[in-house]
């Protein structure tokens, strides 16, 4: 009986099936050849066994041992926002910005597994400014709706309201306006606290819905810190891929506030993009 | 620290050995399995509970190792294990004969071609089933069974036909 390397090879790892297995077993009493190589494979696969056992025997350095316990830092990476559902160029904002996994699930309650810890600090913050200062903010507030991305309320809305750009004053600083191809007027925004974010507002007819959120300013761990004065980059690919045209000046920000922000779509451009 | 984290903490003397078989240096396994443990549980969330924590991390590891290759060409390879020496006064150590063996069965390892030597450590060290080291490499188990054969076949050559005994 002739054995092909390959299935000498299977028997000595137990991968052939039980009756192949009984097989070969059997023909190994009657050839001594095949008994040979078989003997071969296993001496092979003993000595490997003893390869690198020293490190095996070995206490691992107390840094790996501490890595393994550490809980995963929320460190501020740029690379992450958060894209809530709903931007109208949420698919190319999303692609431009290089949003990954973390975004919020659609089904209330369901986050949690997976997200970055941050992810729920900025969400608190977030649900926070989104009702303001009265209430235990409900978390259903980021995820119900027909469109589920989170209305700007207390602090928040009153900032993207009323604050110049660049007007550093309060807990929130508006730091950007500009108009998308539709007309729609957004603003980016930093907000301070524990765990300082930056975001993305754009005027729905009747409110500001944060579009997108993201870690910004100083390292994870602290108490109170302000914001650091750079938008994070996630949140500029985001202005990026939705801008149409320059941002805002004082003067055009003024203009667009006095009209109470309602979507103004560039005359050359034909009327009102469609979605 | 949480299951998770436990079971990696059993997991890391492995952890090491593989890394050992990967980049060989002490330092350089020890960064790389640094690495690895960081990178998994940032994605944590990707291992499903009931399956092998070992093949998981195993591949995190070989992509880590890969990332990190891409960037920093290995240099100037040592011919022997620089612990060599330190380990002789170690009265639990292993006998010269057994550290002269490994060592042999070590570099004859090392000299493998990276996809061979691979196989053989997921399969031969490690003890992974065919499917499971095929899933670590995310290749297909004909693939897999091919690079064990072709590293098996030059180990049998470095090691048994010249006459190292088991």
């Amino acid at each position: 009986m002739t054995v092909p390397d390959e299935e000498v090879f299977a028997f000595v790892d137990g991968e052939l099936p039980p009756e192949d297995m009984a097989r070969i077993e059997a023909a190994m009493a009657t050839d001594p050849q095949l008994a040979l190589r078989v003997e071969t494979q296993r001496a092979l696969r003993r000595l490997l066994s003893g390869a690198h056992a020293g490190v095996m025997r070995e206490t691992p350095p107390e840094a790996l041992s501490a890595a393994v316990a550490a809980r995963p830092q929320p460190a501020p990476r740029p690379a992450e926002v958060i894209a809530f559902p709903g931007a109208k160029n949420k698919g190319k904002a999303r692609e431009k910005a290089k949003s990954r996994e973390p975004r919020l699930p659609k089904p209330p309650g369901a986050a949690g597994r997976g997200v970055p810890a941050w992810i729920g600090l900025a969400a608190c913050l977030v649900a926070g400014l989104v009702v303001g200062r009265l209430a235990a903010p409900p978390p259903v507030t980021l995820s119900g709706g027909d469109d589920p991305a989170p209305i700007a309320a207390g602090p928040l809305a009153q900032a993207l309201n009323t604050q110049s750009a660049g007007q550093a004053a309060g807990p929130v600083q508006v730091k950007l306006s500009f108009k998308t191809a539709s007309g729609v007027y957004c603003r980016t925004f930093q907000a301070s606290g524990r765990s300082p974010i930056a975001g993305l507002a754009c005027r729905d007819p009747d409110a500001w819905r944060v579009r997108a959120v993201s870690p910004a300013g100083p390292g994870p761990t602290g108490d109170y810190r302000m914001a650091g004065s750079e938008t994070p980059a996630a949140i500029l690919a985001t202005v990026d891929a939705m801008i149409a045209g320059a941002p805002l000046d004082a003067a055009g920000e003024a203009k667009a506030r006095a009209a109470g922000w309602k979507p103004a779509p560039d005359a050359e451009k034909g009327g009102a993009a469609p979605r | 620290m949480d299951f998770f984290q436990t079971e990696m903490l059993t997991l890391l003397p492995r952890l090491r050995r593989m890394a050992r078989v990967l980049a060989w240096e002490p330092a350089d396994a020890d960064d790389l399995t640094q690495l690895t443990v960081e990178r998994a549980l940032l994605r944590r969330d990707q291992w499903r509970p009931g399956t092998r924590l070992d093949s998981w991390m195993f591949r995190i590891m070989r992509n880590a190792w890969i990332d990190e290759a891409r960037a920093r060409q290995r240099q100037g390879r040592v011919l022997a294990p620089p612990e060599a020496g330190a380990l002789a006064a170690d009265p639990s150590a292993p006998s010269l004969e057994a550290r002269l063996e490994a060592s042999a069965v070590e570099r004859a390892l090392d000299a493998l071609p990276e996809d061979q030597r691979v196989a053989v450590a997921l399969v031969l060290i490690e003890g992974l089933s065919y499917q499971e080291a095929a899933e670590s490499l995310e290749v297909p188990i004909g693939t897999l069974t091919s690079r064990l054969a072709r590293g098996r076949a030059t180990l049998q050559t470095a090691l048994i036909d010249q006459g190292a005994q088991p």
